[in-house]
């Protein structure tokens, strides 16, 4: 990475509009995307690494169900009547079970060959992941944005908005103990902030409209799926 | 012919709007489009069959996996709260379609070598659908361009689909769904230079020659699955 990049790529981490100006200006989208996909490859990298020094099928199902305990616990303060708590719980730890049998089943390469082609599968296909969640999603904040009255190119707009990547160089950092359930919201909201300041830069649009075109989507969707949930329940 | 078309791919699959107009301006015979198209596709149809052979090396037997997965259905609490929840398990066990797809995540190399011709024939289908779907909608909403150049600057748009020429991607669907958008992207820039359409023609033009070419290719996939013979002795 040049001096230049580390610069724009500061100033952008920090809000600050010239980081954005220049990575759209002197970049441009093929260092965005390569910087998309090495902050993923290291995010998907440090997961992978955890995964594999988990160990032994055993150990990783009395994980899943001491995180199955940590969830219900959390769930308590959740703005949910005790029947609809218990249920929740239910069905997390029916999908734990399946993910720990389906673990358990023997395969072609034994155990220990199996889980080193999926750590390098993880690895692999984290960019991937990142990419199918990005694009689509940015495709409609673009649409939504032009509808707003902005008025930058969908490269442009492409290139700026990937610098929503950088906080989370710092992934590695959420495997330590006692640091994940802190850092992790942290970089996220990080994340999201720096995506809204590349959709108000690079259409140069006012912060409501930012705000509207970069998270009425994620909103859109989230609606959606918690009615369909409150809807279950109910029916339930 | 081909080599023409693959020595813009990059800057294709960089959305520049030149390299479209550049693509338009220079229409070759018909065969360029698809001698590139097949190309790739015979390129994804290799790594696919080499990623499905690392994929089955590391995954669950598909009867073993079956079992497992019915056994859950037949505990899963959501449907031991709906009336005739417990008849879903049996109704899942024989709905050969389902499992047929599951068996194709991880085929058997010897399955996957014989799959392989689908990946070119499928991209040749996908990029014909879309490119006519595509040329009528372009010119009910006042675009300017004749077919064969629409067809041209298409075929460059499948370009992105070399990011999935990896071999050890698994699961495939993130990759599908970034290849499938990245291809969307380049679509609406090959649209907007090869019919010279205005931004939002060139968005409705796009979505909904997505949407034709996807319900028709959908259509065509589901009664081949269905009704060809070989595919239901391969399984």
């Amino acid at each position: 990475m040049s001096t230049g990049q580390a610069a724009a790529g500061w100033a952008a981490a920090t809000l600050q509009p010239q980081g954005y100006l220049h990575w759209i200006e002197r970049q441009g989208l093929a260092a965005a995307i390569a910087l998309l996909v090495g902050v993923s490859l290291l995010s998907g990298a440090a997961q992978a690494a955890e995964a594999l020094g988990a160990g032994r099928p055993a150990l990783r199902r009395a994980q899943r169900e001491a995180q199955v305990a940590e969830w219900g616990e959390r769930l308590r303060y959740a703005p949910l009547t005790p029947d609809a708590q218990r249920e929740l719980v239910r069905h997390l730890q029916a999908w734990a079970d399946l993910q720990s049998d389906v673990e358990g089943l023997p395969r072609p390469l034994g155990r220990q060959g199996s889980a080193v082609v999926a750590a390098v599968q993880h690895t692999v296909g984290t960019p991937y992941r990142w990419l199918a969640l990005w694009l689509p999603y940015s495709l409609m904040v673009f649409a939504l944005a032009r509808a707003l009255g902005g008025r930058a190119s969908l490269p442009a707009m492409l290139a700026a908005t990937t610098l929503c990547a950088l906080p989370h160089l710092l992934d590695p950092l959420t495997m330590l103990p006692g640091f994940g359930s802190l850092l992790a919201p942290v970089l996220l909201y990080w994340g999201i902030a720096i995506y809204v300041r590349a959709v108000q830069v690079s259409h140069g649009l006012g912060l409501p409209q930012a705000l509207i075109a970069a998270l009425a989507p994620g909103l859109a969707v989230a609606v959606v799926a918690l009615g369909t949930l409150a809807v279950a329940l109910v029916a339930l | 012919m081909a080599a023409r078309l693959g020595g813009l791919a990059q800057r294709a699959m960089l959305l520049e709007r030149e390299v479209y107009l550049e693509a338009k301006a220079a229409v070759g015979t018909a065969r360029e489009g698809v001698g590139f198209v097949l190309t790739l596709g015979l390129a994804l149809g290799v790594m696919r069959a080499a990623g499905a052979a690392v994929a089955w090396s590391a995954a669950p037997e598909s009867a073993a996996l079956r079992r497992v997965l019915l056994e859950a259905v037949e505990r899963a609490p959501l449907l031991q709260q709906i009336n005739g929840g417990d008849r879903w398990a049996a109704s899942l066990a024989s709905w050969e379609p389902l499992w047929r797809l599951l068996a194709w995540s991880a085929p058997p190399p010897l399955l996957a070598l014989m799959l392989m011709p689908a990946a070119p024939l499928g991209l040749l289908a996908a990029w014909l659908s879309f490119g006519l779907a595509g040329h009528s909608l372009a010119q009910r909403l006042g675009g300017q361009g004749r077919l064969p150049g629409g067809l041209h600057c298409l075929a460059l748009a499948e370009a992105p689909r070399a990011i999935l020429l990896v071999p050890i991607l698994s699961p495939l669907w993130p990759p599908l769904i970034a290849a499938e958008a990245w291809v969307l992207t380049a679509r609406y820039q090959a649209l907007k230079a090869a019919y010279g359409l205005q931004g939002w023609a060139a968005f409705w033009a796009t979505l909904a020659a997505e949407v034709v070419s996807l319900a028709a290719l959908a259509l065509v996939s589901a009664a081949a699955l269905l009704a060809l013979p070989v595919w239901r002795g391969a399984l």
